[in-house]
């Protein structure tokens, strides 16, 4: 791998390697609109300048590749001045509404002129007017004078997800991106252009005007969206999800995630379960665990009385925690997964037909069933349906419910299936606890808390340990998702030897 | 004296035909070619010591050995038609006048590199021009100067005119190619140079009209007789498109290191009306301007027009008298110049409007002392600092303008009027 010296400091970096990257390794920060690591260079920003020792013109870092021993200088007075120019290039028809813009506070003109720019205004000519506040798709607004044409949409558009809807038309300063009539952004990533956008002239319909971006708090967690698995940023602010954005992962979704899986955060805000309810009426949570291990009790410990419905919704821990319940606590009772729910659309860059996160996972614990409504039309007397909402995919599976003598629901969110069940106790979705999923490549990923829990949900885990303990079975349960993971990586083949420090952010193949 | 190599045609009735161009001995530079080893022809030019006629000056022999010799992809040449520098209109009289003198260029150098298309990128604006090379490409085919075994030889050569649409940046050969492409025409980032992906990702070669126009007679007459024209570093003839406020203005063919002086006062007949020469710009509108009296002790050759602070360029020569107003002329540049820049890169797209409009706002009595200085730190971030020289296209005319007119620019300024034309804008 070639020596590559960043202000006197040696970096090794591979082959290939642009300035832009070895200085961003060597810790080092050069300003830059239009190259992206995705899209690659395109070399039209010119805010990349830098130094080279033996060439008497600046050059842009993003087309200077590694070569042995090249020297670069990124602090010199010229590159210093360039870097000033540059954006007092940008700003000269820049509208400062920098208050009223959704990018603010994530802006990369804001942060850069801040760490970069500083000089004393010379601009004291009228601004070029061109389009705001134009839908060119039904999820994008685009604001053309806010836009530095930095063209990374037009090459996201051309080169990802080769739809090609975003051109730039006209010429110098009157140029401006738009899209083609009766050709809208509408493809099924076209967000993306949102994250790429280094200003705030592309924002997202859902979003924009909804949150201050520095009211966000941000946890890594993975979209449910799919079995793909995208790894994503969860963006929050006082218990209210707001956006997920994609977090870059090679192995997964390099930068990027689908506008369906974006969507997925409502149902972190809405119709969710916060307070248990008994025979429709909302109850303490102690009464409400006391009330599931009556039923259960009740039910007979006999294998074939009590199902316990899973789901693909669900994580590994509350997987494998919720099978061993059924064994242990529930005297060898069934434990079976399945989905009634409608496969969605695959396509060759991300999106999955399998529309849960942990398909996979169930297959790993043996849970899984192809046949669902044959198992549960064999049902006993109970059903224990743990974040499984058969009946809002599909109406008929009510009579499936209808079956069972009572049915309880441990569910995240409010649903047909919750509505026909004698007891619900609210659970925790993957934004409000830790937990893994395994991906449809048998990828282990983690997510992360970014939200409290919402009223008295608690991970699935903690409430059947709670179940067990009315149940005079205080033995049963785990203090942390750590110790889960050892009992896990020595019970489950699949995961042997991982946990979640080797799971990591990155997430780590099961072992087939 | 005009020495005319070029256009040695150029007063011959009918002489855009073949008939006429046979006549005085046409096409006898490619037979002497089709006999040459191809590696010689591109050595013959190398000694030749020309250089590309556009305006960069680059070496064409040193350009055409860049080729790769065993590229995958097919190789192409590109003739830049696109003439398009403000005061330059040479290309436009040797398409119009002369046409296959360049098919002639075409088919050598084509052998030369080992090129079976050539493209002829012919300005959006130019009809005559367009009709002319198409009829010369039309009668060359059916005479067998083109297409299959041309002269017997087994080389097979095809030529597709193509019409630009009307841009500046297509003239830039990167612009052009991306043009060619059926693309928006804006410049690439080099490298990669043309001559290693160039056309359809295949090895490319763009040459001015006027540089292949050149080849026929160097190979004819050999790169020495060539030598024996212009400078020991310039060598060889050059058409000087000369504009402006001069009695004869026109085409000129002269060697090159001509003094300047002898082709304004002698061959156009001086300034009109017996006028002083204020300014000239020597190479289109692009370099930098000198004054009078700078332009009297000025040479036309690469090297001595560098010394001088300007450029050769494209040799489109722009003579402007004492009653010109040097901030509207500068306004006129800049506004060509804000109008055609593509747009792709920063300081281009902002700063050519910028400078135009600072410089209206001067001319229309609005400016303000410190405009001067502006201007002058603007161009200093238009220079170098973008993907083609388009940038340095509206900065240089920008810079040198307000250098070396400064007090002209500051009396304006302060009188919030034009101080030399009557009638000026107020």
């Amino acid at each position: 791998m070639p020596k590559v010296f960043v202000n006197d400091r040696e970096i090794e970096v591979p082959e290939g390697t642009n300035m832009i990257q070895a200085a961003k390794a060597a810790g080092i920060e050069i300003p830059h609109f239009c190259y992206h690591p995705g899209l690659g260079v395109d070399g039209n920003c010119r805010l990349c300048m830098i130094e080279l020792d033996g060439v008497p013109k600046p050059q842009i870092a993003c087309n200077t590749f590694a070569k042995e021993g090249l020297k670069i200088r990124t602090d010199t007075e010229r590159v210093r001045e360039l870097r000033r120019a540059m954006l007092e290039f940008f700003f000269l028809n820049h509208p400062l509404d920098c208050p009223i813009c959704d990018q603010s506070g994530e802006c990369l003109l804001q942060d850069f002129y801040m760490r970069h720019g500083r000089y004393e205004s010379r601009l004291d000519l009228p601004k070029v007017h061109k389009r705001k506040a134009v839908a060119i798709g039904p999820r994008v607004v685009l604001d053309a004078e806010r836009c530095v044409l930095c063209r990374r949409c037009v090459r996201f558009c051309d080169n990802v997800t080769g739809t090609g809807e975003i051109r730039v038309v006209n010429r110098g300063n009157r140029s401006e991106i738009t899209v083609l009539p009766d050709h809208p952004l509408d493809n099924a990533y076209s967000l993306n252009t949102v994250d790429i956008c280094p200003v705030g002239a592309l924002t997202s319909q859902d979003f924009r005007f909804k949150c201050r971006t520095w009211f966000l708090s941000s946890a890594k967690s993975i979209c449910i969206g799919c079995a793909r698995g995208c790894n994503i940023h969860l963006d929050s602010s006082e218990g209210i999800a707001y956006r997920l954005r994609p977090r870059e992962n090679q192995s997964v979704n390099r930068w990027w995630m689908c506008d369906d899986g974006r969507m997925t955060y409502r149902a972190l805000n809405d119709d969710r379960c916060e307070v248990p309810l008994v025979g429709g009426v909302e109850t303490e949570h102690d009464f409400a665990v006391a009330a599931i291990a009556e039923r259960l009790r009740s039910a007979g410990g006999a294998p074939g009385r009590i199902t316990v419905l899973l789901s693909p919704d669900m994580s590994n821990e509350s997987l494998y925690a919720a099978r061993a319940f059924a064994e242990k606590i529930l005297g060898g009772s069934r434990a079976i997964a399945g989905s009634l729910k409608t496969p969605g659309i695959e396509d060759d860059l991300l999106r999955r037909a399998d529309p849960h996160p942990n398909r996979r996972g169930c297959d790993i614990l043996g849970v899984w069933r192809d046949d669902l409504r044959a198992e549960l039309a064999s049902g006993g007397k109970l059903l224990l349906a743990i974040q499984n909402d058969i009946a809002d995919h599909d109406p008929a599976s009510l009579d499936l419910l209808r079956r069972y003598e009572a049915v309880i629901c441990l569910a995240t969110n409010l649903n047909r299936t919750t509505g026909s069940a004698s007891i619900v106790h609210p659970v925790t979705p993957q934004s409000e606890c830790d937990g893994t999923f395994t991906n449809f490549e048998g990828r282990v990923q983690r997510f992360r808390r970014g939200m409290p829990a919402r009223g008295d949900a608690l991970t699935v885990a903690e409430l059947l340990a709670r179940v067990a303990v009315a149940m005079k079975h205080p033995e049963f349960g785990w203090v942390n998702l750590n110790q889960i993971w050892k009992e896990m990586a020595g019970a489950v083949p699949a995961f042997a030897g991982m946990s979640p420090e080797t799971i990591g952010d990155e997430g780590m193949e099961a072992v087939r | 004296m005009e020495v005319r190599l070029l256009t040695r045609n150029f007063d011959r009735p009918e002489s855009w035909t073949l008939a006429s161009y046979e006549a005085t001995g046409g096409y006898a530079a490619l037979r002497k070619a089709c006999a040459m080893d191809p590696v010689a022809i591109t050595e013959e030019v190398k000694k030749s010591g020309l250089r590309g006629r556009g305006g960069a000056g680059f070496p064409t022999g040193m350009k055409w050995g860049f080729v790769p010799k065993d590229a995958a992809k097919p190789k192409y040449l590109c003739v830049n038609a696109d003439e398009s520098e403000p005061g330059t209109f040479k290309d436009r009289y040797l398409l119009e006048r002369d046409p296959h003198v360049l098919v002639e260029g075409i088919v050598i150098a084509s052998r030369a590199v080992g090129i079976h298309r050539a493209y002829v990128y012919v300005r959006g604006e130019f009809g005559l021009p367009y009709r002319r090379i198409l009829g010369a490409v039309r009668e060359a085919y059916a005479k067998g100067y083109l297409g299959a075994d041309i002269l017997g030889t087994g080389f097979h050569l095809d030529v597709t005119i193509h019409r630009g649409a009307g841009a500046y940046i297509c003239g830039e050969e990167t612009g052009l190619i991306e043009s060619l492409e059926g693309k928006t025409g804006q410049p690439r980032i080099k490298p990669p140079f043309p001559a290693v992906v160039g056309a359809f990702g295949g090895p490319t070669v763009v040459n001015n009209v006027e540089t292949l126009a050149a080849v026929p007679w160097i190979i004819e007459n050999g790169a020495n007789a060539y030598r024996g024209y212009g400078t020991e570093k310039s060598p060889g003839t050059k058409l000087f498109s000369v504009s402006g406020h001069v009695v004869r203005p026109g085409v000129y063919e002269v060697p090159l290191g001509y003094p300047l002086r002898d082709l304004v006062y002698g061959l156009c007949g001086g300034i009109r009306g017996g006028r002083k020469m204020k300014a000239n710009i020597p190479g289109g509108s692009s370099v930098p301007i000198l004054t009078g009296e700078e332009a009297l002790a000025a040479n036309l050759d690469y090297e001595s027009l560098a010394a001088a602070g300007t450029m050769l360029g494209s040799g489109g020569m722009i003579v402007i008298d004492d009653s010109t107003c040097m901030v509207r002329a500068l306004a006129t540049i800049e506004k060509f110049y804000a109008h055609e820049s593509c747009g792709q890169c920063t300081p281009c797209r902002e700063g050519t409007g910028w400078l135009r409009d600072l410089v209206m706002r001067i001319e229309s009595g609005g400016g303000t002392p410190a405009d001067l200085d502006k201007i002058m730190s603007i161009t200093r971030n238009m220079i170098g600092t973008t993907i083609c020289v388009l940038s340095d296209a509206a900065a240089m005319p920008a810079a040198s303008f307000v250098t070396k007119f400064r007090d002209e620019f500051a009396r304006h300024i302060g009188a919030g009027r034009c101080p030399i034309e009557e009638g000026a804008h107020a």
